[in-house]
């Protein structure tokens, strides 16, 4: 290595966007090393549902959210800020936002054929690794004596929302190989929120399938994925609408996001980029899908569920206000002291009295809750999503690789659906070459989970 | 209005000789052209046909100065290190001699290399994907 290349870097490593060139560079290191924990696990969940050790959902999601403390403690000892990005959910079939128990006694018990969405995220000093993954618990028959594939609308369901996470993929990763020549152009167009869309809706027309509001493809950086409560500026890529109630409108044009979310940018090299994509069946007719916001679930049917409560929450840094309620001025300030701008989980408070502190900071709007969502209709429609990080490395040297973070390595559900994909250009991202795109995928490590550390979690 | 025969006016002599002066000091200075050739700055950054400044020329030599003192030369505006050989770890040595900041990227580089051998037993490539047929299969028969 000359003396330049060795001042470049220096120079380099300063700037958030440039230190993506290599693998090397410590902010790099830092999201690795939270995809690496976020992949396990994952894995580590998957295999408890495949395998039905763990039928309550509130063990499933209490063990990922200690197993993600146990392992971010275990790195990076100098840095404060770590740990959980998002609590673990598990959405069963029609839920698709924010399903996490509080008690072991009132939790879903997993039965057979339910559709899981398994979604966790893991942040290492703000740079974040977020990751969701559908499959089908518990199939009627063994896993092992299962001879022939799951079909029908549930089938078109996951394989739409797989394959249109993989192109998403595929296509930022054009930008990398392209760059110099075309700047960030495939097929002489470029890479922005306006393709995203036209690929992921492209999909969804194929397979027969709605967009479910919330899903978005979004450049993510340091602190900021997307919560609710932070206003961010700068923000590239596309959403469709808002996942939040109130934010949430019918018309496609509309919502929070969507006013500050600049759809025309084209993604660049160094970056790091969230794709977040749910879509659910749909029993009404084909050509319902070509009129205006067919292709997304309306307001109607996309409700909060009647009985049960938020349990996931995120604090509102813009508002502050001083509390009359004890416990609510004591969950404050250990939210101050122990938590970030990332969401919370009600059980991860340790103040006495945490529930009722939390109940007065929502009233005052000082905390955002995260409503359970479900879509409504009959018969009840299936969600699926998919959700991953992936990072576009550029390399000062080669062409560029794209670094999957979590979300891959997992093998999905074993679906058969009677669609495919019709589109030229997508088939050319989704083939074996991936159209020329080189991908790394980070995989997750086996967890040596023992049942004691789990526990002591809970006591403290 | 002041008066053109003001006492306070400079006469046009000493106006002159200050003038000559400093253009007798800005030619002492390097030009652009002059600076590419001594290999103070790159071709490819200037782009303008300006003189360059005081506050630069004075960088530029300091900057050579301590280059000189690292046992870095400049040959045409490239920087190249003194004793070279074809063997990086020669290099690297000789860079260790430098700056304490040069020390501290060497050590941080050092350090990267040991995670990064641990980054590499987690990744690995892979381009599969299901492709399609007639219609969709994702994932396979479960493993016996």
């Amino acid at each position: 290595m000359s003396l330049q290349e060795i001042v470049v870097d220096g120079e380099q490593t300063a700037d958030t966007k440039n230190a993506l060139i290599s693998l090397d560079s410590p902010i790099s290191l830092k999201y690795v090393a939270a995809g690496r924990i976020a992949q396990s696990v994952l894995s580590h969940l998957v295999r408890e549902v495949t395998e039905q050790r763990m039928r309550n959902v509130y063990d499933i999601c209490h063990t990922g959210d200690s197993l993600i403390e146990l392992e971010t403690n275990k790195v990076y000892k100098n840095v404060d800020e770590k740990g959980v990005a998002s609590p673990t959910t598990l959405d069963i079939n029609n839920c698709v936002r924010g399903y996490s128990p509080i008690n072991r006694d009132s939790a879903y018990i997993l039965s057979d054929g339910d559709v899981v969405k398994i979604s966790l995220g893991v942040h290492i000093d703000g740079y974040t690794s977020l990751v969701s993954h559908t499959l089908i618990a518990l199939p009627t028959i063994p896993r092992t004596e299962q001879v022939s594939p799951t079909t029908g609308v549930l089938a078109d369901d996951i394989c739409a929302t797989h394959l249109a996470t993989e192109a998403v993929i595929s296509l930022l990763g054009t930008v990398l190989y392209r760059y110099e020549n075309q700047s960030g152009y495939f097929g002489n167009r470029p890479v922005n929120g306006e393709r995203i869309r036209e690929i992921v809706e492209s999909v969804a027309k194929s397979f027969h399938v709605k967009i479910v509001p919330g899903s978005s493809v979004r450049r993510i950086k340091r602190f900021l994925v997307g919560q609710d409560t932070v206003h961010e500026v700068d923000v590239k890529g596309y959403a469709w609408g808002s996942i939040n109630i109130e934010a949430m409108t019918d018309d496609p044009d509309e919502g929070d996001l969507k006013k500050m979310i600049d759809t025309e940018a084209p993604a660049e090299p160094g970056e790091a980029w969230l794709v977040d994509i749910s879509l659910c069946t749909f029993s009404g007719l084909a050509s319902d899908l070509s009129k205006k916001n067919g292709l997304q679930v309306s307001r109607r049917t996309l409700k909060p569920h009647r009985d049960l409560k938020p349990t996931i929450f995120t604090r509102d840094y813009n508002r502050n206000l001083s509390m009359k309620l004890k416990s609510a001025r004591s969950v404050l300030i250990e939210l101050d002291n122990r938590k970030s701008v990332y969401p919370f989980h009600l059980n991860s408070l340790t103040t006495p009295g945490a529930p009722l502190g939390v109940a007065a900071l929502v009233n005052s709007e000082i905390v955002a809750p995260t409503t359970v969502m479900m879509i409504q209709g009959s018969p009840a429609p299936i969600a699926a999503r998919e959700r991953t990080t992936i990072l576009l490395m550029s390399s000062a040297k080669h062409i560029g690789e794209v670094v999957r973070l979590s979300g891959s390595g997992i093998k999905p559900s074993w679906v058969h659906s009677e669609f495919e994909v019709t589109d030229e250009e997508i088939i050319e991202l989704l083939s074996d070459k991936r159209a020329g795109v080189r991908l790394r995928n980070i995989q997750g490590t086996e967890l040596d989970v023992v049942k004691d550390d789990v526990q002591e979690m809970e006591i403290a | 209005m002041p008066s053109k025969n003001s006492i306070n006016k400079p006469k046009l002599a000493v106006k002159q000789s200050r003038k000559s002066a400093s253009g007798q000091k800005r030619a002492s200075r390097l030009n652009a052209a002059q600076a590419v050739k001594a290999g103070i700055v790159k071709g490819d950054t200037v782009v303008h046909g300006r003189v360059l400044s005081k506050k630069q020329s004075k960088k530029d030599e300091r900057n050579r100065r301590y280059l000189a003192q690292r046992g870095v030369c400049v040959i045409d505006g490239e920087l190249v290190i003194k004793g070279e050989d074809d063997d990086g770890d020669e290099k690297m040595s000789d860079i260790t001699q430098g700056s304490r900041t040069q020390l501290k990227k060497i050590e941080r580089q050092q350090l990267f290399a040991v995670e990064r051998q641990q980054i590499d037993k987690y990744l690995t490539e892979s381009m599969e994907i299901t492709s399609t047929g007639k219609g969709t299969t994702l994932g396979g028969p479960p493993e016996k």
